[in-house]
């Protein structure tokens, strides 16, 4: 059995739409997508921006309510949770962000910052909580000297590993990532995606890893799904996507990769 | 092609025929400053010539770049390639002059069609920044206008510089946005930028810096933010302007597929130096400088699995870079001893590839 089951899921909200002046309107940010997502596998979201990703990512986490469908994790409805159950859910669905400066406290050090969820949702002492937060630190790839540092005197690279070491404190089971490459220079996006490889095979972590570019995905992920104005076009296992691409949609963001070939310029 | 010369100096007659820069030095600690003559082929005069540019923080003297010397012709498009923190931005400030006095020294020259621009005064600046040298940012919304409409925004820049009155400016405003491939101009001069989509907004800044016809734009990380669908769509209109206006750029970006892309040659900079010149195929086919090597390898491609390559690490703070040495020692897996503490020499590896590095690959 999968462990996720999303199934017919749609968000629409009331609005112009993005670029568009005119009429309120109901805008389907999600559209009716399905799919499922073994434990310890990865689907990967590809898109341009504004295709309904993000959205997908939360509302799978209960961070939106959708306006239909079902999401079942291990079995549960997510939808009916409410209280203490929901509370629960939301340790064990996690979120990587884009920019980690945006989800990290300015005034917190990186050990605090990691250590904080667990002062929240667990009952460790302030003692087990920084020895955590140290392990933590250890398991991104971040020296000791960096747990009492802030994130304004980290790089760009160092906050995304603070950023999964926050995420990976309450030892959640599905990881949404949402592009947490697309603002690293792409030596240091290498370095992240080995990590989030690493992770995936000593946790066993379920992911939804949302990307613009294929490339990366394909690196991590086992299923990819491609969306296009709120739907998926085409979800298929990584190896077939990448042989033998569906849509015309899928085909143009392959080809829109730059390539170390350089056929723009001949 | 055009000038595929890469490197040049003030040295250049100490050792106008030495092929690795310290052989031509008796002095051990000015090795560095020389770099190996050009082999010009003919003399078409370049556009842009850096001459040992240095760049320092005047509180304390911190050293930003060293001696960065290249020339860059009509009509080519450069890029400048290497990851935050090397000094990419700050040489492209440097080469449109806006960099504030108060806080930089500088050493070095740049000339701008035979002329030294460090010798101009702010109003020669002023009447050529923006009409013979244009500069485009990775998020455009820093330099757009929030409050004026995008029609507006581009006829000002195009009144700033030719003698028109308002409606010759919004015609001519029409054509620029029409040249950067923009669907309904007369629409889109109506809206304010943030209406606009990150690739829509990019298309205007790339108009606004096409409006005066400049011989030279510098683009900082213009794809960057941007999706890759876009991203591709951007490269192309810039090799597409390239053609129709024979302007030249220079593009900075971390990534060398980018460069692979649309670049006819390519400089890396790491730690506030060149270390390796060439043109792109020769760079990306047969890389020498082993950070070069790491960047390449450290891109995912489409057709690997698994885990990648990388280079550990990153890039120091400006005063921790090692100039007493190779910048690159500290993460370089091919390290001799003598990596941290001599600086490696430019050598001529063949066609206007150039690399400083002591053991090339
Ligand atoms: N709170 C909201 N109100 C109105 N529109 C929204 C809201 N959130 C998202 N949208 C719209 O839904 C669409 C999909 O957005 P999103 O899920 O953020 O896509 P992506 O993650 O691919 O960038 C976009 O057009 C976006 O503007
Ligand atoms: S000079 Fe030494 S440290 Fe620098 S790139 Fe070459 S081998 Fe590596
Ligand atoms: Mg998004």
């Amino acid at each position: 059995m999968p462990l996720l089951e999303v199934e017919a899921l749609r968000k629409y909200y009331r609005g112009r739409g993005r670029w568009r002046p005119g009429k309120e309107r109901l805008i389907p940010a999600v559209d009716g997508i399905s799919f499922q997502v073994e434990e310890g596998s990865a689907l990967g979201l590809v898109g341009e921006s504004g295709c309904g990703k993000t959205t997908t990512g939360r509302l799978i986490l209960r961070l939106e309510t959708p306006t239909a469908g079902s999401i079942r994790f291990d079995g549960q409805d997510i939808l009916a949770l409410r209280g203490e159950r929901l509370r629960s859910w939301r340790q064990q669905a996690q979120m990587v962000f884009q920019d980690p400066q945006a989800s990290l406290h300015p005034a917190m050090t990186v050990g605090e910052a990691i250590a904080e969820p667990l002062a929240y949702h667990s009952a460790l002492s302030r003692r087990e909580r920084e020895e955590r937060a140290r392990e933590l630190l250890a398991e991104v790839g971040l020296e000791t000297v960096y747990f009492h540092r802030f994130p304004q005197e980290l790089s760009g690279g160092q906050r995304q590993r603070v950023g999964i070491a926050r995420a990976l404190s309450l030892n959640p089971r599905l990881l949404v990532a949402d592009e947490p490459l697309s603002a690293l220079d792409v030596s240091i996006q290498a370095q992240i995606l080995n990590l989030f490889i690493d992770l995936k095979e000593r946790r066993r972590l379920t992911y939804i890893f949302i990307s613009h570019n294929l490339a990366v995905v394909r690196r991590l992920c086992d299923q990819v799904g491609v969306m296009y104005e709120g739907r998926l076009v085409e979800l298929q296992p990584v190896g077939d996507l990448f042989r033998a691409p569906g849509h015309p949609y899928t085909r143009a963001l392959l080809r829109a990769i730059p390539r170390l070939e350089g056929r723009r310029r001949e | 092609m055009l000038n595929p010369l890469a490197l040049v100096s003030e040295g250049a007659d100490a050792c106008a025929d030495a092929h690795v820069a310290d052989a031509c030095v008796p002095d051990a600690h000015v090795a560095d400053t020389c770099v190996p003559a050009a082999h010009v082929p003919g003399t078409a005069a370049p556009l842009l010539e850096l001459r040992e540019y240095s760049l320092r923080l005047r509180r304390d003297g911190t050293g930003l770049l060293d001696k960065v010397s290249f020339r860059l012709g009509t009509g080519e498009i450069v890029g400048l390639i290497g990851e935050s923190g090397c000094g990419k931005t700050l040489l492209a400030l440097s080469l449109i002059r806006l960099l504030e006095p108060n806080l930089f020294t500088v050493a070095g020259q740049v000339f701008w069609r035979g002329e030294d621009i460090l010798a101009w005064p702010e109003k020669r600046l002023i009447s050529w920044r923006g009409k013979e040298l244009a500069m485009i940012f990775q998020e455009p919304m820093t330099s757009l206008n929030p409050v004026w409409r995008v029609g507006a925004q581009v006829a000002e820049a195009i009144r700033l510089h030719q003698p028109v009155g308002v409606k010759e400016a919004a015609s001519l405003a029409c054509q620029a946005l029409r040249q950067a491939a923009v669907a309904a101009p007369e629409r889109l001069m109506r809206q304010y930028p943030h209406e606009l989509s990150g690739g829509l907004r990019q298309r205007v800044m790339l108009a606004i810096a096409m409006a005066n016809r400049p011989r030279l734009i510098l683009a900082d990380e213009p794809t960057t933010a941007l999706d890759v669908s876009i991203q591709a769509q951007i490269l192309e209109l810039m090799l597409r302007l390239r053609e129709e206006t024979g302007a030249s750029f220079l593009l900075i970006t971390h990534d060398l597929a980018v460069v692979a892309e649309v670049c006819d040659r390519a400089l890396v900079m790491y730690a506030g130096r060149v270390v390796e010149a060439a043109a792109t195929r020769d760079l990306l086919d047969t890389p020498r400088h082993w950070y070069t090597r790491g960047l390449l390898a450290s891109l995912p491609g489409l057709d690997g699995e698994g885990r990648l390559p990388v280079i550990p690490g990153a890039v120091p703070a400006p005063a921790q870079y090692n100039w007493r040495g190779c910048g690159f020692a500290g993460r370089c897996r091919r390290a001799l001893p003598r990596c941290g503490r001599e600086p490696p020499p430019w050598s001529d590896v063949g066609a206007g590839h150039w690399v400083r590095c002591h053991a090339p690959a």
